[in-house]
């Protein structure tokens, strides 16, 4: 056998054993799917396997999201939990995400509809497409600081001003030309774990790595357009589901003194909620206390820095206790 | 352009390629010169013209030297190294002396922030055993201009080493060095062994270290340990890394490299240390600064003076830095007294030769930590979690940084029982062996680390 004949065999070999890995331990990203009315979500029925922030394995439920698959409609008293990927929580295991914790806590069903990269500007499509098909009791809108950004940004759904006022846009996805061409390229190579591993991993090496899909967790500070958007979605979403809870999401700095690195973003969100009418629930001063007694920050993980990223287990333990708060408060009002 | 950079990944194919089609050894080396100046010029084209200009200078100075009476020629040297140490100190120690002069007397004297050339320090080093080797008789100078400058700019080691002695790379110059295909195979093993080195493991301890360094008093003596751990480590396959790489660079194109390291850590004292870790440094400080002082030809006392005084000023060439000299002082007082206990026990016990080399390996991560703190309070700090005061903090067992450990621990133990890693490209399975590393470390190295430490220096 000549010397290239057996570098491809034994390559082969190598390449297969890399897929199963990626599929078991490495890493598995589920392919992504668009709907008009509220953008991107993870494709149905998929494996995910999150191994670059903390570890977990799960499957996508016929609906793309990390759940188990929800009924229509919901049973009484569930709540939807609706939020970008810190709702999702994938970097922990299904029992450890806050919304099943949550359900735990509060004897209610809680399902988890969250999306890495949605915004409250996907909510609210969601909301409005899907209102009718799972008519839930209470709605949860996780809400954090990266949402400033997303919530405007041209590459996501977002709210736009035009002369009838405030309105919500969704981006159209490329169907035809270069661009649907590439994506189909993409989505062909990402049902292999291993390509998609790649995919993700080359165009991080060419600076292109965020397509604005991603889950960036950045922010940058309000601006009054910010304002404005951040008011219109939430009275948009209390039009559409009344007994919607807003719960803020800290991007924590624990390094100094445990501040919120979304300078403007609570009070931004809490002042948006107050106009609409909705409860604000802000989980900052549990997630600082709890930090305060352990030392142990409630973001990131061993397999990755720690206080950045996604909430750890324990952070979505207080995030579910905050909540269980505010549902075992209500229940006691007369 | 690092080794480890796309830029780079695409000029030595091309430079490769251009190098192989040409017949002639003088275009060859004309190529290769012009290519060393692109990439030097990469950072900033104007320090091209003080590379060729300092090594101009000291190529005139050691036909100088050669063609003086004795009693001139000690003047001719003493030029040399007023020039190179003068250009050294002024861009790499102005700075530092007039901060440290205005913090001892209250003056103001302004601030000079001068831009340092890209491996400075290696190539006045470089030039000053040039000029003292002919000075001591010991080689005689080139008569060829461009032979001086090739050796001086040749890329592979023109950044961070290892430092190659004109007495070892121009008589390789007598020879013709057409591409030839087990140059080129053994030199891709050598570049690739050190391309993985640096993007498999040091870069995944960089994370670690940066963080942890970062804010010591954050994390919890566990965590402390395991960044210096990691700092320890990353270092090593860091620098020897690039070595590697530069190494295997000279050869893709014929010529060879001194070895630069030899398993340091597993020496089995801090005088063994000395000549495994970049031995092309210690070597030379051994040379030039340890013998010039006297050595230990003056005494006993003498001896440990100049050993000490020897590493201080290593420490001091490592960077413009309080730390740096610390990290030399006691490296120097440690070979001193290694020094003191073996003349005085020649024969090292059982007890001796167990501990030796875990001893070691101690002393060692304890001084990499002034090495790698920006500052004395960093320093403190990480020596008094690393004591286990202060020691709560923040637990962070950090996967990849145990992970890289682990390997390391175990590389080092597979060496230690006489054995090799070595690629060997003429054999398929090392090909598919490195394409598949290069696909796990582009799906796991991180992006924000790419800069050689000793790039610095």
């Amino acid at each position: 056998m000549s010397y290239f004949a057996r570098f491809a065999a034994q390559l082969a070999v190598a390449l297969v054993v890399l897929e199963l890995l990626s599929r078991v331990v490495l890493g598995h990203k589920p392919a992504l799917r668009y709907d008009k009315r509220y953008d991107r979500l993870s494709a149905p029925n998929q494996n995910v396997v999150e191994a670059q922030e903390g570890f977990s394995r799960g499957r996508t439920n016929e609906l793309g999201n990390l759940d188990s698959p929800m009924p229509s409609p919901l049973p009484a008293h569930a709540i939807l939990a609706l939020g970008d990927s810190l709702t999702e929580a994938r970097q922990v295991g299904h029992a450890d995400r806050w919304p099943e914790r949550l359900a735990a806590l509060t004897q209610r069903e809680v399902y988890n509809a969250g999306q890495r990269g949605w915004s409250p500007a996907n909510a609210l499509g969601y909301l409005q497409a899907e209102k009718q098909r799972f008519a839930p009791e209470y709605v949860v809108l996780q809400v954090s600081g990266n949402d400033i950004d997303d919530m405007v940004s041209e590459k996501r759904p977002h709210v736009v001003e035009g002369v009838e006022g405030l309105s919500l846009k969704v981006p159209k996805r490329g169907k035809s030309g270069m661009a649907a061409k590439i994506n189909k390229a993409k989505e062909l190579v990402s049902r292999s774990a291993l390509g998609g591993n790649l995919i993700t991993a080359g165009l991080t090496v060419l600076g292109a790595g965020n397509d604005g899909s991603g889950n960036a967790l950045g922010c940058s500070p309000p601006t009054a357009f910010n304002t404005k958007a951040a008011n219109w979605l939430l009275a948009q979403i209390r039009a559409e589901h009344a007994k919607t809870v807003v719960i803020y999401l800290p991007l924590l700095n624990y390094y100094e003194g445990c501040s919120d690195k979304c300078t403007g973003a609570a009070e931004l969100f809490r002042n948006a909620a107050a106009t609409a009418g909705l409860p604000f629930v802000d989980a900052t001063a549990a997630l600082c206390s709890s930090f305060a007694q352990t030392h142990q920050p409630l973001h990131g993980f061993w397999n990755s820095l720690p206080g950045v990223g996604h909430l750890n287990s324990e952070g979505n333990d207080v995030v579910a206790h905050v909540l269980a708060d505010y549902f075992a408060g209500q229940k006691a009002a007369p | 352009m690092i080794f480890s950079s796309l830029p780079f990944l695409i000029f030595l194919p091309i430079v490769l390629l251009l190098v192989a089609l040409l017949k002639q050894e003088q275009h060859r080396r004309i190529a290769i010169f012009a290519a060393s100046l692109f990439f030097y010029g990469w950072w900033d084209w104007r320090f091209c013209f003080f590379l060729v200009a300092a090594s101009t200078i000291d190529y005139w100075l050691a036909l100088k030297i050669q063609q003086a009476a004795p009693i001139q020629k000690r003047r001719w040297l003493l030029l040399s190294l007023a020039s190179n140490l003068g250009i050294l100190a002024a861009f790499k120690y102005v700075g530092w002396l007039l901060h440290n002069i205005n913090q001892l007397t209250g003056w103001n004297l302004p601030a000079v922030d001068i831009p340092l050339p890209l491996g400075i320090s290696f190539f006045t080093f470089q030039a000053m055993s040039y000029t003292i080797d002919v000075y001591r008789g010991q080689f005689n100078p080139t008569k060829r201009w461009f032979d001086f400058s090739f050796s001086m700019s040749f890329f592979p080691h023109l950044i961070a080493g290892p430092i190659v002695r004109a007495s070892h790379f121009i008589p390789q110059l007598d020879k013709e060095h057409p591409i030839e295909r087990d140059n080129l195979l053994d030199g891709l093993a050598t570049f690739s062994k050190g391309f993985l080195k640096k993007t498999l493991l040091a870069d995944q301890f960089a994370v670690c270290v940066d963080v942890v360094f970062a804010n010591p008093a954050f994390f919890s003596s566990g965590t402390v340990w395991l960044g210096v751990a990691a700092y320890t480590a990353q270092i090593y396959y860091d620098f020897s890394g690039y070595t590697d790489m530069a190494i295997g660079l000279a050869r893709m194109f014929g010529f060879q490299f001194p070895n630069n390291f030899d398993h340091p850590y597993l020496s089995g004292n801090i005088t063994d240390f000395w000549r495994r870790w970049h031995i092309s440094l210690s070597s030379w400080l051994r040379d030039y600064l340890y013998i010039s002082l006297g050595g230990n030809r003056k005494g006993r006392l003498r001896t440990y003076v100049n050993l000490a005084l020897t590493m201080l000023l290593g420490g001091l060439w490592h960077g413009a830095n309080w730390t740096f000299v610390v990290w030399g002082g006691l490296h120097g007082l440690a070979l001193a007294m290694h020094k003191l206990i073996s003349e005085r026990w020649p024969n090292p016990g059982q007890v001796r030769r167990l501990l030796g080399v875990p001893l070691t390996l101690l002393f060692v991560m304890v001084c990499w930590v002034f090495f790698r703190a920006p500052s004395f309070d960093v320093a403190s700090i990480v020596l008094r979690k690393m004591a286990f005061i202060d020691s709560v903090g923040c637990d962070w067992p950090y996967v990849q940084a145990l992970l890289g450990l682990g390997a390391a621990i175990g590389a080092h133990v597979y060496v230690a029982f006489d054995r090799r890693l070595a690629f060997d490209f003429r054999k398929p399975i090392f090909l598919t062996i490195l394409v598949v590393a290069l696909i796990i470390d582009l799906m796991f190295a991180p992006t924000s680390h790419g800069a050689f430490i000793y790039f610095q220096f």
